[in-house]
């Protein structure tokens, strides 16, 4: 998630809560990337705690349309999306709202849930009341949040473990200061309903692995809960959190005909609603969660490319768009090649690695950034213009050789050249 | 009445000319006919080395491509998106439809085939074709391949190849192969003979 720099036009709000200690709430300019046409707007907030500390976060809001253009808005009919960030720009909370109701979590997965509450007093904005870049809204409101199981809370803020702050990526220190808002502080007591805060209840909706068996579908949660970096990024509009209605079906329904020893085949075009990948159930029996994941994260970029060039002709998001025109044309006009040259390209070698990683973490496994990226080269060697670009990344023979080996070892659960798989078979 | 006999013998004469003539005709006619179908079957087999060959340059820098002969199939092989054959891919709109998702393709199939032509290559579908051992490169093995009982790693990429199809005046050929590494897919491919010998001109992921 990226976020622009604290505003200087506008004032901040000060709120005053118990114990004489205080919040206050930035507005922050949109950022370049987040696309343009997408309805939102960020708030950063800094809250002195009565331990001296403070804790500090940032609110994306993406307000429907009827509520944002009315000018008797009031949050307290809010509708729409509300997103929580640390410091270091990490989804912590994901709410839908419809007026001022937070819609029904159909599936608990969270480990850590944050209980948060929250009480309105009043909301202000400033700019024009048709929207664009100089619109931001701010609100007068306590919200307190605690950490624990869905039956649990109770807590304050304090217990929160993103509670110390340290550095952040601002253009502008928000420690500026700014006049005081002229509203009047609620009382900080809470009698709200509680709400609930799950960050994937709409990427459910969106990424739909139902027809996968119970193995590979874990898997699929997984890979919904990256977020982070240009690939986490993609799957994260995939998974229709970033205002797309746009779905992802995987399945095993390889077409007929196609080659057993492939692991699997993503549509190449978008059809009007949706993009399928079909595992190739009988190739990967052997295979490993890691070499699963592999699969999944660079089919997942294949269904975001092809979905873009569909469907965000504008290239106002990322420049995917006039990236692919670039290396079809560059290159090879074949969608698939045009993809991996785009992977090999822009780098996202990197990015797949990170994405890996993270993914790799949550399974449990502690692998060196350099096992990611050699991971991270699967099916980027099959054409002579991507085995060119490879062989120009990876200049050297036995780094080609190792990642080779390391990605085989990966499919088949096999040493293959002396190299053993680090993952674990995936389905039993 | 010299000119009467001469006429005669002149008239018969001419009569037998006439004939052989005819026969001569008739003979250089089959002789041509016959000439013609040597000529089409030379071409063919001349245009699909030369397609086979363009082909494989996509692949040369690949080590250990296996080129599998008549391992797809125009009835019993679906294109990826849309589940269809590729005999019923072979239709104009659905593939202006796929090129206009697909990145780089701003020359529509339309542009050089019409719908006849593509009925005059779906007819071809069933026809025999003789597949002849290519002399290849080295790291290219051209050879029947039973793919269920290959066992394939990462070093290996399989091609399957098509029949190639041709318009009536052989001007254009549509040829399918379908990639197998990591991942399956399978591509339309359309190459013009022109002046300078056959050329690429669409490679759509289908």
């Amino acid at each position: 998630m990226s976020f622009g720099a604290v505003r200087t036009d506008i004032p901040v709000l000060k709120q005053m809560g118990k114990g004489g200690v205080a919040n206050y709430t930035f507005g922050l300019t949109r950022s370049n990337l987040q696309k343009s046409s997408t309805l939102y707007f960020d708030n950063f907030v800094v809250q002195e705690l009565q331990s001296g500390k403070q804790l500090k976060y940032l609110i994306h809001y993406e307000p429907e349309e009827n509520w944002y253009y009315n000018k008797n808005r009031d949050l307290a009919n809010y509708s729409g999306r509300i997103k929580i960030y640390n410091i270091q720009a990490e989804l912590v909370g994901n709410m839908n709202i419809a007026n001022g109701e937070l819609l029904p979590v159909q599936q608990q997965k969270m480990n850590d849930i944050l209980l948060c509450m929250w009480e309105v007093d009043s909301i202000w904005c400033i700019g024009d009341v048709n929207g664009g870049d100089n619109y931001s809204c701010y609100y007068h409101y306590t919200m307190e949040c605690s950490s624990g199981s869905s039956g649990g809370g109770g807590s304050t803020f304090e217990d929160i473990p993103y509670e110390t702050p340290s550095g952040g990526s601002w253009e502008n220190d928000p420690t500026g200061g700014g006049s005081e808002s002229s509203s009047t502080p609620g009382d900080p007591a809470i009698d709200t309903q509680p709400l609930l805060i799950d960050d994937r209840e709409t990427v459910d909706d969106k990424i739909d692995s139902d027809s996968l068996n119970e193995c590979h579908s874990k898997l699929i949660d997984i890979l919904k809960t990256v977020e982070s970096g240009i690939v986490g990024q993609m799957i994260q509009k995939l998974a229709g959190s970033n205002s797309t209605n746009y779905n992802w079906n995987i399945d095993y329904n390889m077409p007929l005909g196609s080659n057993p020893n492939a692991t699997a085949s993503t549509d190449p075009i978008a059809s009007s609603n949706s993009i399928g990948t079909h595992i190739n159930l009988n190739r990967i029996q052997n295979s490993t969660d890691l070499s699963m994941a592999r699969t999944f994260v660079h089919e997942s970029i294949h269904a975001f490319l092809a979905y873009q060039y569909r469907n965000d002709s504008s290239s106002s998001d990322l420049n995917y768009t006039k990236l692919l025109n670039k290396y079809a044309n560059q290159y090879n006009t074949n969608a698939n090649d045009t993809h991996h040259i785009l992977y090999l390209k822009e780098n996202l070698i990197g990015p797949i690695a990170d994405a890996l990683q993270q993914f790799g973490a949550k399974l449990g496994y502690n692998l060196s950034t350099q096992y990611y990226e050699d991971m991270a080269y699967g099916g980027l060697y099959a054409s002579s213009t991507t085995n060119t670009l490879f062989e120009n990344l990876v200049s050297n023979q036995n780094d080609r050789d190792r990642i080779k080996n390391r990605l085989s070892a990966e499919t088949d659960n096999l040493t293959i050249n002396g190299v053993s798989p680090k993952g674990e078979k995936a389905c039993n | 009445m010299v000119y009467p006999q001469r006429g005669k013998k002149l008239v018969i004469k001419t009569l037998t000319m006439k004939l052989i003539s005819i026969l001569i005709i008739m003979n250089h006619l089959i002789s041509c006919n016959s000439q013609v179908t040597n000529n089409e079957t030379k071409q063919d087999s001349t245009n699909f080395d030369e397609i086979i060959n363009l082909i494989l340059k996509d692949y040369k820098g690949v080590n250990s491509v296996v080129v599998c002969e008549e391992s797809l199939d125009y009835n019993s092989t679906e294109i990826v998106a849309y589940k269809k054959s590729l005999k019923q891919a072979l239709d104009i709109d659905l593939i202006e439809e796929f090129q206009q998702n697909s990145p780089g393709n701003s020359r529509k199939i339309g542009r050089f085939l019409n719908k006849e032509d593509l009925e005059y290559m779906r007819k071809q579908i069933d026809l025999p074709i003789n597949w002849k051992r290519k002399k290849l490169n080295k790291n290219i093995d051209f050879r029947l391949c039973n793919l269920e009982k290959e066992k394939s790693n990462f070093n290996n990429l399989y091609l399957q190849i098509s029949k190639p199809l041709f318009n009536k005046d052989k001007t254009y050929s549509i040829i399918f192969v379908a990639q197998s590494h990591s991942e399956y897919i399978i591509k339309l491919l359309l190459f013009q003979n022109n002046k300078y010998g056959w050329e690429k001109v669409l490679n759509l992921n289908m």
